[in-house]
């Protein structure tokens, strides 16, 4: 019983963390569009779209995942807002993940372009991050946009020429012959 | 033959109070020489149905939250603004051009328009609701052509979403 509460109350609490910098993130929209969200916690903002998640950083002794949030709005059309996180893992057993940083990536809030991520773990400190979208007003106008996501906080347009010194996939583990 | 699937950018279906306003917003747009054009006007609900289905019931998507007839644009009472550069139309909003996009909510609101949250190409008529839409509470002053056209299309509807109460239609002479 012990067991199931402290599991349930440790959930709560990841939830909560994360939750809370969702919250913020999901925020800007929240006024107009989603003023129920705050009553359905502590389940995830209903604004939230999609997530992926995947990777490795490390970082000032911590380390943890790459995240990223899509959140969509709109009514006439429908529109989205993409954010890369920053997941720290726990360091204590008794501690939550932590969200360390958190980027606006595709800001087209306001603009009716609606985004669907894919996350590629390319080496420990780098994730290629690409985002297909829809325009909800044009629906045949499919943009695409990539990113890299570095240390914290680092997350960089990609273009066809810049992939980071430590963005190459790293071969697989040579086998030993005989 | 009109083709209730397809986008129409004419604004005679327009109600004549919110076409007056759509065309103010586009003189002084031009006059700032900021290039938006009407992308979208009047949309029947044929196509609000269609643009629905998308990502719930047809391949894509979702593009839109908007039922049949819970959009203004099927009472001619909402458009869609969107940048209209080296003949292609344009969505961009980064750099200078986020400042066109401000102007254009700044204009619209100052010749009775309103925008809705986070969409930044639509504009509508302030000063109803669609509550009051579906309940058959027009704006005063609907010319014929609005007025027939909202009638037909209703009375035309076949989808499974209500269709608002009838507009009061000027009434025709008999024919003799």
């Amino acid at each position: 019983m012990s067991v199931s509460r402290a599991s349930t109350v440790r959930r709560t609490r990841v939830g909560c963390a994360g939750l809370a910098a969702l919250l913020v993130a999901v925020l800007p929209f929240a006024h107009a569009q989603t003023a129920p969200a705050a009553a359905a916690e502590p389940g995830v903002p209903a604004a939230v779209s999609d997530v992926v998640s995947g990777g490795y950083w490390q970082a000032d002794k911590r380390g943890g995942n790459y995240r990223v949030v899509v959140t969509t709005v709109g009514f006439e059309s429908l529109a989205s807002r993409v954010f890369v996180e920053w997941i720290a893992e726990p360091l204590l057993p008794d501690e939550a993940p932590q969200v360390m940083a958190a980027v606006e990536a595709a800001a087209s809030a306001g603009q009716p372009l609606t985004w669907r991520p894919s996350l590629q773990a390319l080496a420990p400190g780098c994730v290629r991050i690409v985002l297909r979208g829809t325009n909800s007003m044009l629906p045949g106008q499919h943009p695409e946009r990539a990113y890299w996501a570095l240390g914290p906080g680092k997350l960089v347009a990609a273009t066809s020429s810049n992939r980071p010194a430590g963005c190459r996939a790293q071969p697989p583990p040579a086998r030993a012959s005989g | 033959m009109v083709n209730a699937h397809a986008r129409s950018a004419e604004l005679e279906l327009l109600h004549p109070t919110f076409r007056r306003a759509v065309t103010a917003v586009l003189a002084q747009l031009g006059a700032e020489k900021i290039p938006f054009r009407v992308f979208e006007a009047y949309r029947y609900p044929e196509r609000q149905a269609d643009l629905y289905a998308q990502g719930r019931t047809t391949p894509g998507a979702k593009v839109t939250n908007a039922l049949p007839w819970s959009s203004y644009h099927q009472y001619g009472l909402g458009v869609d603004f969107v940048l209209y550069v080296d003949n292609k139309w344009s969505w961009d909003d980064s750099g200078a051009r986020r400042a066109w996009w401000d102007r254009l909510q700044a204009l619209g609101g100052a010749n009775g328009l309103e925008a809705l949250s986070f969409e930044k190409p639509h504009l509508q008529l302030a000063g109803t609701s669609t509550a009051a839409l579906l309940a058959g509470n027009y704006p005063p002053d609907g010319d014929d052509t609005w007025a027939e056209n909202l009638d037909a299309v209703i009375m035309g509807w076949r989808g499974q979403t209500p269709a608002p109460k009838r507009p009061k239609v000027p009434q025709r002479p008999a024919v003799a």
